[in-house]
């Protein structure tokens, strides 16, 4: 049997594994909008870890971490720890309260939350439609990476792989919500970690002669990668501020914050993350270490997982490949399924008044449109894609004002509202223009804008009111 | 929603902020060696979590 045919094995049977846990889902599942979308706040702590490391953590870490780990040394593994640490402190201070304000309002999507707070669904629906138009083009690219991934590795035509990667999310997603969404975060979790273990393993064991003599090899041969200053400090701020704020301005994952069944699951999702998280990264940064030492002079760093895969048994390559579109898979179905409750409830229901089972259809053909919609733009292969998706990440930092004003008596609607508009057009013009004023990135100019366009206005308007109520 | 109490939280956030802050500034400061940034990186993310999970622990 060729390597093709041991992929393509695989990757049906991990496919029909897939769907086994999806059917049990959908059995699980019951009627309404809530359990649809959130599974009526009834996930219990482990699938809850499993589902939000799964949906965090995408095919950047095993091919874009790899590679920037091989390029840039232990800043990468500083970005990607610093990352963790922000992650770490909103979810351990925040998210109980969240969570809480979630139940209490039931909310569903997390921009109906800050319609709640706000009073106003305008910012729901501004805030969705500004989410919809940077996370289309993030989704595209986790498409074009499995495509690309696909036709080294199984010779199927880069098309053919891209619409194969519809058709599983689409059975993962529509059958049955984040039930499925979830449960089969935790295969794709479980695959992602135990792959990438045993490709550390076999990397250092075969290539480098075992852990202690990796340790020798790059502290005499590559002092350089161990040096934090490889990575200019304007790129390490500029990658580093937008993701310190990732768990609470992506969607996919603030809307996680709201599925555990009760405060102790919430606890463990957060230990389960954390643990997850810190041994992943730990791990994908030593696969990129040691690339350094097996492949020598590689300047497209996005070929530095392919390449490894082509040095190791067929097996092992196999399952590492499955980690990687697993990776891929679980984080585009999470924001699919997120992206499509937006759609439905800060939008739709908005706009129209429906019944739930209204709302339902809806959001159920809100699924395949938005998945369709990304599927296309992966195959446009339009060279602005990989710049929205840059782009993303940071012009979502306008959003992180909004959440925090929700612990802010003076919080104003209009600043919030300003505050979205003119951080994402401005992270926008930016990255479109590439002027980036002191050499400071856009992100962090996001965040700065638009906090103090935030606090500013809502100052104002806030002593304005008090002084109309005065007179 | 204004009678969110913060006060709970203010302790763990800035000692929180305070690891952010030396993430983002020591390990440049640090010599190229496994027992330089690497370590410091590896360390603080330790301090983290274990503080993040007292903080957890100890909260109702």
């Amino acid at each position: 049997m060729n390597r093709s045919a041991i992929m393509l094995g695989g990757m049906l049977i991990w496919f029909l594994a897939g769907c086994i846990i999806s059917y049990f889902a959908k059995k699980r599942t019951g009627p309404g909008i809530s359990e649809y979308f959130i599974a009526n706040r009834t996930i219990g702590g482990f699938v809850s870890a499993l589902t939000y490391s799964a949906t965090t953590y995408s095919s950047f870490m095993m091919v874009g971490l790899v590679g920037m780990t091989y390029a840039t040394g232990i800043s990468a593994m500083g970005f990607e720890l610093s990352y963790l640490m922000g992650t770490i402190l909103l979810l351990v201070l925040f998210a109980p309260y969240f969570w809480t304000i979630a139940k209490k309002y039931e909310c569903i999507s997390p921009m109906e939350l800050l319609s709640r707070v706000y009073n106003s669904h305008l910012i729901g629906g501004i805030a969705t439609i500004f989410s919809l138009i940077m996370l289309i083009p993030y989704m595209s690219v986790q498409f074009t990476g499995i495509g690309y991934l696909m036709e080294t590795l199984t010779g199927i035509p880069y098309r053919v792989s891209v619409f194969i990667t519809l058709i599983i999310i689409l059975v993962f997603t529509l059958w049955a919500g984040m039930r499925s969404v979830a449960w089969t975060d935790c295969l794709q979790s479980i695959i992602m970690f135990v792959s990438s273990i045993l490709l550390l393993y076999y990397v250092i064991n075969n290539f480098l002669g075992g852990f202690g003599q990796f340790f020798q090899v790059i502290q005499t041969e590559h002092t350089d990668l161990l040096d934090a200053n490889k990575m200019s400090y304007q790129r390490f701020l500029g990658l580093t501020v937008p993701w310190l704020f990732f768990a609470l301005t992506n969607p996919q994952v603030n809307q996680r914050m709201f599925i555990p069944r009760d405060q102790k699951s919430l606890k463990t999702m957060i230990t389960g993350f954390a643990i997850f998280g810190l041994i992943y990264t730990i791990i994908v940064v030593h696969l990129g270490l040691a690339a350094r030492h097996i492949l020598l002079g590689v300047t497209n760093t996005d070929l530095i997982t392919p390449l490894l895969l082509a040095k190791i048994p067929v097996i092992l390559a196999l399952i590492v490949f499955l980690g990687i579109v697993a990776a891929s898979v679980s984080t585009l179905n999470s924001i699919i399924l997120t992206l499509s409750s937006m759609c439905t409830i800060d939008i739709y229901s908005q706009l129209l008044e429906t019944d739930e089972k209204k709302q339902l259809l809806f959001g159920k053909i809100m699924v395949p449109v938005i998945a369709v919609l990304a599927f296309f733009f992966s195959l446009g292969k339009f060279g602005i894609i990989v710049e929205l998706s840059v782009m993303s990440s940071a012009g979502l930092l306008a959003l992180a004002p909004s959440y925090f004003g929700i612990f802010w008596p003076k919080r104003d609607l209009i600043a919030a509202l300003s505050s979205i508009i003119v951080g994402g057009l401005t992270t926008i013009i930016m990255y479109f223009t590439g002027y980036y004023p002191l050499g400071i990135w856009p992100g962090v100019w996001c965040i700065i804008l638009s906090t103090i366009i935030f606090i500013v206005i809502s100052i104002i308007r806030s002593s304005s009111s008090h002084s109309y109520k005065r007179n | 929603m204004n009678g969110i109490d913060l006060k709970p939280i203010k302790r763990p956030l800035i000692i929180f902020l305070i690891l952010i802050l030396l993430s983002l500034t020591v390990p440049f400061l640090l010599p190229p060696t496994f027992l330089g940034a690497y370590l410091c990186w590896i360390i603080l993310s330790l301090i983290a979590i274990i503080y993040g999970l007292i903080v957890l622990g100890g909260s109702k």
